[in-house]
């Protein structure tokens, strides 16, 4: 068995951290995850946690929120992404993969995974 | 749902849903008594005990857009399936319990699953209500408060990777020392 960490690693990490702080590019994104029954059984936690993988290794600032089932069970795991001035998209059916792809191609370079697709709000 | 810790990712959803600014999530290995039980004690809006009767039945619902309203009542099936107990205890504006078990060794118990995701995810997601774990067996236990992890790293920064990767490693490597079970990935 390895050794248990502790809370002050944690602190000594931050110090660390601190030291080499590297600021984040602000991009205004908006990530929301359908974290309903439906969406959890579904898998919309390892959705969520992919794409703030993805998001952590570029660096960018990019806001996660959460909301419950919006009664499209089917299609669960669900997530929005709402870049401003730009059509909000509704994803649906995301697998880790899908997520991935998410952040690179529509959060990075605004290219809408369009397979993946399964509602767009037009901007108002 | 597949394992215990989608059950509570879950059921820590209907606590956030009811105001809860404080959510204390136990999972007590009895093993003298062959039990694994489980305590999600939240500080929300609570239920009339009308509301509280009726909510693991699955045609029941409070939402009055659709009806549905399935995380109480398949935590219910599941847990007397396995042969353990389910109790749901309320008070209007003072909180929810919720206490439940599975027989540690029975067929139909789920697996753990992925407890570090559930409590990253429920930190990240909703960084204005406290969650409280602690996991303990016969003889040793663990407790981890989210006040003592924001303390730690400054202020915010928790969805941060450095932060994750560290959660996430504290976390699995002092449940699987607790829990000790076959389903570590």
């Amino acid at each position: 068995m390895s050794k248990i960490k502790s809370l002050e690693d944690l602190r000594r990490l931050r110090v660390e951290q601190e030291r080499n702080e590297i600021t984040r590019q602000n991009t205004g994104v908006q990530v929301i995850v359908g974290m309903g029954t439906c969406g959890i059984a579904a898998g919309a936690r390892d959705a969520m946690l992919t794409i703030l993988e993805e998001i952590n290794k570029r660096n960018l600032k990019v806001n996660i929120t959460q909301t419950g089932c919006i009664g499209m069970c089917q299609h669960e795991p669900l997530i929005d992404v709402i870049i401003p001035g730009e059509d909000r998209i509704t994803y649906g059916l995301v697998t880790k993969d899908i997520a991935r792809k998410i952040v690179a191609e529509h959060i990075v370079n605004n290219n809408i995974v369009k397979e993946a697709v399964i509602g767009r709000i037009e901007k108002q | 749902m597949q394992d215990i810790s989608q059950i509570i990712l879950d059921l820590v959803q209907n606590s956030i849903a009811a105001d809860s600014t404080k959510v204390q999530i136990e999972i007590k290995k009895d093993i003298l008594r062959n039990l694994l039980i489980i305590t999600i004690n939240d500080n929300g809006k609570g239920m009339s005990q009308e509301i509280t009767k009726g909510c693991t039945d699955p045609f029941y619902t409070t939402r009055t857009t659709r009806s549905v309203g399935l995380g109480l009542a398949f935590t219910k099936m599941l847990s007397e399936q396995s042969g353990g107990f389910f109790n749901i205890d309320s008070q209007e504006n003072q909180g929810t319990r919720l206490n439940f078990s599975f027989l540690l060794n029975h067929w139909d118990r789920p697996p753990f699953g992925k407890l570090e995701d559930t409590y990253i995810s429920l930190l990240i997601l909703n960084p204005n209500v406290e969650f409280n774990i602690s996991i303990s067996t016969d003889e040793k236990s663990f407790t981890l408060k989210s006040q003592d992890v924001y303390e730690n790293i400054g202020e915010s920064h928790v969805s941060e990777a450095w932060v994750i990767e560290w959660l996430r490693e504290y976390l699995r490597e002092n449940f699987y020392h607790l829990l000790k079970e076959e389903d570590k990935s």
